[in-house]
């Protein structure tokens, strides 16, 4: 029987990667409990692809445990783990350059219902979720790269510095092109709603 | 919707919003959005949008999310160092973007050090001998001898005082048990004379480097790779140093273009002679190198697959296979790998990591039936041993 693992939810990410660093290598799974949600909901966002956002985290994690030596304590883990997994994903995207589409009714994994399905929580408004629908749709007809600004800024709320060091562009580029991508949704829900009428 | 020139630009809207204006600027677009209703509806209405966005309900569960920590933390376990370094801060210029670099860095020997270490000891060899044969009036020999020292830069064909100077240097570090007799100490007194009259000190440690260099640019130049052979020096070391690189790391990587872009342990190779592979595609490398077919077949020779298992894994995690069907049949030979590991009896994380690989070989190899069916089979029998349902 194995013993079970001491409870580490209580440290603090810099306690975290202290102990890692020292060789108490099970101590990365509270770091990696912490961030694969958003994690990958950033693959998901970027790949628009199950299997490949599975791929993009664990070995984004891997990469992440292998280069904490470079994290620079004092500063917050999650933007850098997400920033790896960008990175990851944006490489997976150029790699494969795959069906990267996704329906909203196309069923969810492991044999949950669609995704339209999933977002109709029946206590919800009703007006809420259909605009929330609208609003996935908008976003999956973005070119890739507004998506993939859009997802590091809105979905891992990365800094715009971070951004930039992520997509290898100067901070000023980051700042016009997100700006593109924002008016680009916005002119996608406006067409929606001029469909709809 | 339009915008009226007396607007802020959107992107100093946006970023006023996200709070990343420069502060130059924010006074002003915060004065114009405390009296501008249209501004501050655009606002709000991205705002809502993003929020929406956020709403996004996650497409997997808890228990996905347990699975997904148990494999990572398998894979971390495999991946783990023995035992890791002591806790130390690293600096913060240490550069971002490296991973890649990262991995090689760790997989590669310390080079400076070994290099460091290595001419240290070839030299006092060398001196030993150049001692011998100066007093036997053989200094002819010397050339031949300073090519049997290749570690310390020994490929120099240049026979002339000055260069003969560079090889009866003193070390730049001397060890403890070196003899200090009076002879030697008179001969090193010579050497040093002869050097610093014709060369400056770091061109002595810099000249083995630099003929290295002067070869491989002349090699690449000769299988057509000009871009390789022409890039500056300056330019290289530049960005080796911004990428946290020593001098020395970097002027390694910069003689030896084609064992840089190898997999990690091909790296530790750096001084030997370049890999016979084409350079630009690591998979076909990894195949020359450990002379495996492009399609893993039954004939496979079981030691090869795990011999070569660690640079699949590498071009794996490192994004390294350069097409779609390459990635397919790096996952094809890792799970090979995986199975032969696990043994008979799998583990589940094994079992998860197997099937894993197979699925992604069969979805990556789309346009290539024999990849496809070949993966598909192996799943089949693969879920067949151990008792699935395929």
């Amino acid at each position: 029987m194995t013993p079970a693992r001491p409870d580490r939810t209580g440290l603090t990410d810099e306690e975290l990667v202290r102990l890692v660093r020292g060789g108490e290598t099970d101590a990365f799974a509270e770091v990696v409990r912490r961030v694969q949600r958003p994690a990958y909901r950033l693959a998901f966002r970027i790949t628009r692809h199950a299997e490949d956002a599975d791929d993009v985290v664990q070995e984004s994690l891997v990469k992440a445990y292998q280069a904490l030596d470079r994290f620079q304590l004092g500063r917050a883990l999650s933007p850098w783990i997400l920033t790896i997994v960008a990175r990851t994903a944006l490489s997976s995207l150029r790699q494969g350059k795959r069906r990267a589409t996704i329906s909203l009714d196309d069923p969810g994994p492991e044999g949950q219902g669609s995704l339209a399905e999933r977002s109709a929580d029946p206590a919800a408004d009703p007006g809420w979720w259909e605009q929330r629908l609208d609003v996935e749709r908008g976003f999956a007809r973005l070119s890739e790269e507004h998506r993939v600004i859009l997802a590091l800024r809105v979905e891992a709320d990365l800094p715009y510095a971070l951004i930039a060091e992520t997509l290898d562009v100067p901070v000023g580029t980051v700042m016009s092109r997100l700006a593109r991508a924002r008016e680009a949704l916005m002119e996608q829900m406006a067409q929606t709603k001029k469909d709809e009428r | 919707m339009s915008v009226e020139p007396l607007h802020p630009a959107p992107e100093e809207l946006y970023a006023y919003r996200d709070g990343e204006l420069p502060a130059e600027r924010r006074a002003f677009v915060e004065t114009h959005v405390m009296a501008c209703r249209v501004c501050r509806e655009r606002m709000d209405e991205m705002s809502k949008l993003e929020a929406s966005l956020r709403a996004h309900p996650d497409t997997v569960g808890d228990a996905y999310y347990e699975r997904m920590q148990a494999q990572v933390m398998a894979k971390v376990h495999a991946a783990a160092p023995p035992s890791r370094a002591p806790i130390r801060e690293v600096p913060v210029e240490r550069r971002r973007d490296d991973l890649e670099h990262e991995e090689r860095r760790r997989g590669a020997p310390k080079l400076p050090w070994i290099a460091v270490g290595s001419a240290v000891s070839a030299m006092a060899a060398v001196l030993v001998v150049v001692v011998l044969l100066v007093r036997q009036g053989s200094m002819p020999q010397m050339a031949v001898l300073e090519r049997s020292a290749p570690d310390a830069g020994g490929a120099v064909s240049d026979t002339s005082e000055g260069r003969v100077a560079e090889q009866l240097a003193p070390p730049p570090t001397e060890s403890p048990s070196a003899p200090r007799d009076d002879a030697r100490a008179k001969e090193r007194q010579q050497a040093e004379t002869l050097k610093t009259k014709q060369q400056p000190t770091d061109q002595v440690a810099v000249a083995p480097y630099a003929e290295e260099e002067k070869k491989d640019k002349a090699q690449a130049n000769e299988t057509g790779d000009q871009k390789l052979a022409s890039r500056p020096e300056s330019d290289v070391m530049a960005k080796r140093s911004a990428a946290g690189m020593s001098k020395d790391e970097a002027r390694l990587e910069q003689a030896a273009p084609q064992a840089s872009m190898a997999p990690e342990s091909m790296t530790r190779q750096t001084f030997q002679a370049p890999p016979a592979a084409p350079a630009g595609n690591r998979y076909e490398s990894a195949l020359t190198r450990f002379g495996l077919p492009p399609l893993w077949g039954p004939g496979v020779s079981d030691d090869l697959v795990l011999k070569a298992e660690p640079v699949f894994r590498n071009l794996y995690r490192t994004g390294g296979a350069t097409t779609p069907l390459d990635s397919a049949r790096v996952r094809l030979y890792l799970a090979e790998a995986a199975r032969l590991r696990a043994g008979a009896a799998p583990d589940s994380a094994a079992i998860d990591e197997i099937e894993h690989h197979y699925r992604r070989a069969i979805r990556l190899g789309g346009e290539d039936p024999a990849t496809v069916s070949t993966a598909a089979q192996r799943l089949r029998d693969f879920l067949s041993e151990i008792g699935a349902t395929p």
